[in-house]
C-alpha cells in the first residue's frame, strides 16, 4: 500500500467508527497493531526516532529516545493532525534521508550525532515547515513525558501554597507545569 | 406521545428547579433550606463530587495527547472545539454537538455542559460585583429597558452568596467594581507587583491593578479545603476548593433531606393551568427511557442556562401563550448578549531575572473598568475590564530554536518574563440579536431546534479600539518591552457569558421578568440564570446570577407562605 492509500485508509477508519467511543478509537489508532491504517512506514518511524533524538539528545538526563518522543510525534500526527500535515512530515523525512545519502553516502540513522545536527540545521526556517512541526511536537512530547517533566524540568503536581516571589537558585530549572 | 402519568401526588413537590449549574444549585440550596421539598431536574448525567473527576489526579504524561484533541473529537464537537475551553483534560464535561444540534443564522459559539453541576464544574471562577453605574446605565442612556433594581437592592445578596461561596479578593474601594465579603487575596508575583505600582502611579489610581476576585478558597471554608494552587480547576477539584454545585450548593441542599435530584431529565415545557393562571408543573423526557413524565409544584425555578431557560419558555405554548410562556411583551428570545473579548497586548519584562515563583495560582490580575466614568465620554457607551498575568516562559521557548547536546541548562532554565493584558467588554442589548425555535428541524427527542442570530455591532467595535490601545499603553507605562497588540474578534458565545433573552424590567409590555425574576404573566415561574439580564455590565456574570437567585428564592418562599403564590 502506498502512502496516499494508507492515508485514505485512516480517513475511512475514522469515518467508520463514529459510533465507537472516542477512547476506543484512540486506543486502536495508538496501539500500532493495525499497521494498515498508519500513514507512516517502519522506515519513517526509525527516522523520526533519530530526528527527535537529534533535537533532544541524551545528556546527563535521558533524551527523546528514552522518553518515547518519536512514537509520540507520529501518534499525534495520526490522531490529531490533518492528512496534509502527515504528508508534509512524510515528504520531509524522505528529504532528510535523501540528503543524508547524497552528502554522506549513508542513511541519516547511521550518521554521527554531529553530522545529524549539521544536516538538520540546513532545514531551518521557512525552507522546512515540516521540521517546525516536528520540533513543536517533539518538545511537547518530551517535556510533558515523565522523564522530561521530572528530570529535565521540575515537577510539582500539588504545590499547596503559591509563593509569589522566590529567589531563583543557581542552576534551577523551570517548572514542568 | 408516550405519556406515563403516575399518581399525580407522587410526582408533586413544593418546588421544581430546572437545571443544576451555578444558579440551579443555588435555587436548590435556598429553597430546601427554607423547608421546601424540591425536585431538581438535570438533562445530563450525574457527576459525583471527587469520585467522577476522572482526570483530576492525572499527571501530564497520563494524557495520551497531552491535552490536545483528536480528529474524531473535533468531528463530533464542531462547536466545542472552536475555542480552547474543551480539551483532553475535561472533554467529558462538554456537550456532544452532534447529538445536541442548534441552528446558527450567524455564527454563535454555544458552549454547553450537560451534566449535574453544568458549567459550574469548568467555569472561570471570576467573581465581580456589578456596580450602580451598570444598573443605571440603560435608564440613563435610553438603551433597552431600565433595570428594575439598583445596586442597593442586590448588595446584601452579593454579601450573602459571597459568604457561602468563598470569594478571595482585595478590597479597592471602586464603586464601579464594588468590594465584597472577601477571603484573603491571592498574591501577585514580582513583575505583577511592579506593573501594579507603575500603572497606579502613572494614572493616579484612575486605573487600578488588583488580584482577580475568585471563587477559589485561599483558606478552608465551610468544610471545604483550601486551594492547592494546581491550576487544574476545570478537571473538577478533589479539595472542593473552588465553588461548584458539587462542592458547595448541592451538599447543602442534600443535607436538608428535602432534595430529589433527577438526572437524564430534559424539560420540554412548563405546563400552564389556565384556571389558576399559574404554572402547574413541567413535562420531562427521560433521555434514557424516552418516557415522558409530568412533575408538579407550586413554584418553578428555571435555571437551565440563558438559552436553555428561554428555550423552555418558548416551547411552552398554550392558548393563553401562543408565542411562548410569559411572552406578552414579545421580548422573549430577544436582546441576546455576550461579552466581547480576545483583544489586548503582551510584552516582555527585562529584570527580575533572579526571581521566580512556586505554585500555579489559578487567578489572573485585573484592571477594573475606568472608561466612561465620571465626566469622561468616549465615542462608545459603557466600558471594559482587563485581565492578564505575568509569568516566565518554560519549555515552550525551545520550539523556536533547535536545541542540541550540551545546551541542557539553557533548554531547561526559566525563560524570560512575559505579561499580557486583555479586555472583556460590555455588549449592548439589541432587539434583533435573538433566538427562536425552528419547528422544521427536530433533535432526537423530537424537540424543535434553537436558532440563533446575533452579532456584535458598532459600539462593541469602537470599544475594542480602546481595549487594544489601552492594553498596549498600560504595558508600556509599566515598563514592558517588545509589546505587540492584537484584536482577534470572535463571535458571540465564545466568552460563555451569554445573557439576556428574558430580560427583567418594571414594565410587562417591554420585559419578561419583574424585579423578583418572576414572569410578569405567570407569577410562580422564576428565571434567575443569565436569561434575566437586562444589560451585561463588563463583569463576569455568575456572581450576579447567584445573588439574584438567592434574592428571588427568598421572595418566592415568603410570597408562598403569605399565600400569594
Amino acid at each position: 500500500m502506498n502512502r496516499r492509500q494508507a492515508i485514505k485508509g485512516v480517513a475511512v477508519l475514522i469515518g467508520g467508527t463514529a459510533a465507537i467511543s472516542t477512547f476506543g478509537l484512540m486506543t486502536q489508532s495508538c496501539s500500532g497493531e493495525n499497521k494498515e491504517t498508519s500513514a507512516f512506514s517502519d522506515a519513517d518511524r526509525e527516522l523520526m526516532d533519530t530526528v527527535c533524538d537529534t533535537l533532544i539528545p541524551e545528556t546527563d538526563i535521558p533524551g527523546a529516545k528514552a522518553a518515547g518522543v518519536g512514537p509520540f510525534v507520529l501518534m499525534m500526527l495520526e490522531d490529531c493532525h490533518s492528512v496534509e500535515d502527515r504528508e508534509l512530515v512524510s515528504v520531509g523525512l524522505s528529504t532528510v534521508e535523501k540528503e543524508a545519502k547524497q552528502q554522506h553516502g549513508k542513511s541519516f540513522n547511521k550518521l554521527a550525532a554531529e553530522d545529524r545536527e549539521k544536516l538538520l540545521k540546513t532545514f531551518e526556517g521557512d525552507r522546512a515547515p515540516f521540521l517546525g512541526l516536528i520540533k513543536r511536537l517533539a518538545n511537547q512530547g518530551y517535556y510533558t513525558s515523565e522523564i522530561g517533566a521530572t528530570q529535565a524540568l521540575v515537577m510539582d503536581f500539588t504545590p499547596g501554597d503559591y509563593q509569589a516571589c522566590v529567589p531563583l537558585q543557581e542552576g534551577q530549572r523551570a517548572w514542568a507545569m | 406521545m408516550n405519556l406515563n402519568i403516575r399518581a399525580e401526588q407522587g410526582n408533586t413537590y413544593d418546588a421544581i428547579v430546572v437545571g443544576s449549574g451555578i444558579s440551579g444549585g443555588w435555587s436548590a440550596k435556598e429553597l430546601t433550606e427554607k423547608g421546601l421539598k424540591v425536585l431538581m431536574l438535570e438533562r445530563g448525567r450525574n457527576i459525583e463530587h471527587i469520585k467522577d473527576y476522572e482526570n483530576t489526579l492525572k499527571q501530564p504524561w497520563e494524557f495520551k495527547h497531552r491535552g490536545e484533541l483528536t480528529n474524531e473529537q473535533v468531528r463530533t464537537h464542531p462547536v466545542q472545539t472552536r475555542h480552547g475551553h474543551y480539551n483532553e483534560y475535561n472533554e467529558s464535561f462538554w456537550v456532544n454537538d452532534e447529538e445536541n444540534p442548534y441552528v446558527e443564522v450567524k455564527r454563535f459559539d454555544w458552549f454547553r455542559g450537560y451534566q449535574v453541576g453544568g458549567r459550574s464544574l469548568m467555569w472561570g471562577r471570576g467573581c465581580l460585583r456589578m456596580g450602580e453605574v451598570d444598573f443605571e446605565a440603560n435608564a440613563k442612556e435610553g438603551i433597552g429597558v431600565p433595570w428594575p433594581i439598583r445596586y442597593q437592592d442586590i448588595a446584601p445578596w452579593y454579601d450573602y452568596v459571597e459568604r457561602f461561596a468563598g470569594i478571595s479578593g482585595q478590597a479597592e474601594g471602586l464603586p464601579q467594581c464594588p468590594d465584597g465579603v472577601f477571603l484573603p487575596p491571592m498574591e501577585m508575583n514580582c513583575v505583577e507587583k511592579e506593573v501594579k505600582k507603575r500603572i497606579e502611579t502613572h494614572y493616579n489610581r484612575d486605573r487600578v491593578l488588583t488580584i482577580f476576585r475568585m471563587a477559589n478558597l485561599t483558606v478552608p471554608h465551610n468544610g471545604r479545603g483550601k486551594c492547592q494552587n494546581r491550576n487544574l480547576c476545570a478537571r473538577g477539584c478533589p479539595y472542593g476548593a473552588y465553588f461548584s454545585t458539587q462542592s458547595a450548593t448541592l451538599p447543602a441542599a442534600v443535607a436538608t433531606g428535602n432534595l430529589t435530584l433527577r438526572p437524564f431529565s430534559v424539560v420540554s415545557e412548563i405546563i400552564y393551568d389556565k384556571e389558576t393562571k399559574k404554572a402547574k408543573g413541567v413535562r420531562v423526557i427521560d433521555t434514557q427511557t424516552l418516557e415522558t413524565t409530568e412533575y408538579y409544584a407550586k413554584i418553578i425555578f428555571l435555571n437551565a442556562s440563558t438559552l436553555g431557560s428561554t428555550y423552555i419558555l418558548m416551547n411552552s405554548v398554550s392558548d393563553a401563550f401562543p408565542e411562548g410562556m410569559g411572552n406578552g411583551s414579545g421580548q422573549l428570545g430577544h436582546n441576546l448578549m455576550d461579552h466581547h473579548f480576545r483583544v489586548g497586548a503582551s510584552g516582555t519584562y527585562e529584570g527580575f531575572e533572579d526571581v521566580y515563583y512556586s505554585g500555579r495560582r489559578p487567578a489572573a490580575v485585573y484592571v477594573p473598568r475606568y472608561r466612561n466614568l465620571g465626566n469622561e465620554k468616549r465615542d462608545y457607551l459603557r466600558g471594559f475590564g482587563m485581565s492578564g498575568s505575568a509569568s516566565r516562559s518554560g519549555w515552550q521557548k525551545n520550539i523556536a530554536e533547535l536545541s542540541y547536546a550540551g545546551e541542557i541548562e539553557e533548554r531547561t532554565k526559566p525563560g524570560e518574563w512575559r505579561m499580557g493584558l486583555a479586555g472583556w467588554g460590555e455588549t449592548l442589548p439589541y432587539y434583533e440579536n435573538r433566538v427562536w425555535l425552528d419547528h422544521s428541524k427536530k433533535d432526537k427527542w423530537g424537540l424543535p431546534l434553537l436558532t440563533i442570530d446575533a452579532e456584535f455591532k458598532e459600539n462593541e467595535l469602537k470599544m475594542r479600539i480602546d481595549m487594544k490601545n489601552d492594553a498596549a499603553e498600560m504595558l508600556e507605562v509599566a515598563g514592558l518591552k517588545n509589546i505587540s497588540s492584537y484584536d482577534r474578534l470572535s463571535h458571540p458565545g465564545a466568552c460563555i457569558h451569554e445573557m439576556g433573552t428574558a430580560r427583567m424590567g418594571n414594565d410587562p409590555k417591554t420585559s419578561v421578568l419583574n424585579k423578583w425574576n418572576q414572569l410578569h404573566e405567570v407569577p410562580n415561574v422564576f428565571v434567575t440564570d443569565g436569561a434575566c439580564m437586562t444589560s451585561t455590565g463588563n463583569q463576569n456574570p455568575s456572581l450576579t446570577y447567584m445573588a439574584l437567585t438567592a434574592r428571588a428564592c427568598d421572595y418566592a418562599v415568603s410570597a408562598l407562605k403569605k399565600g400569594d403564590l
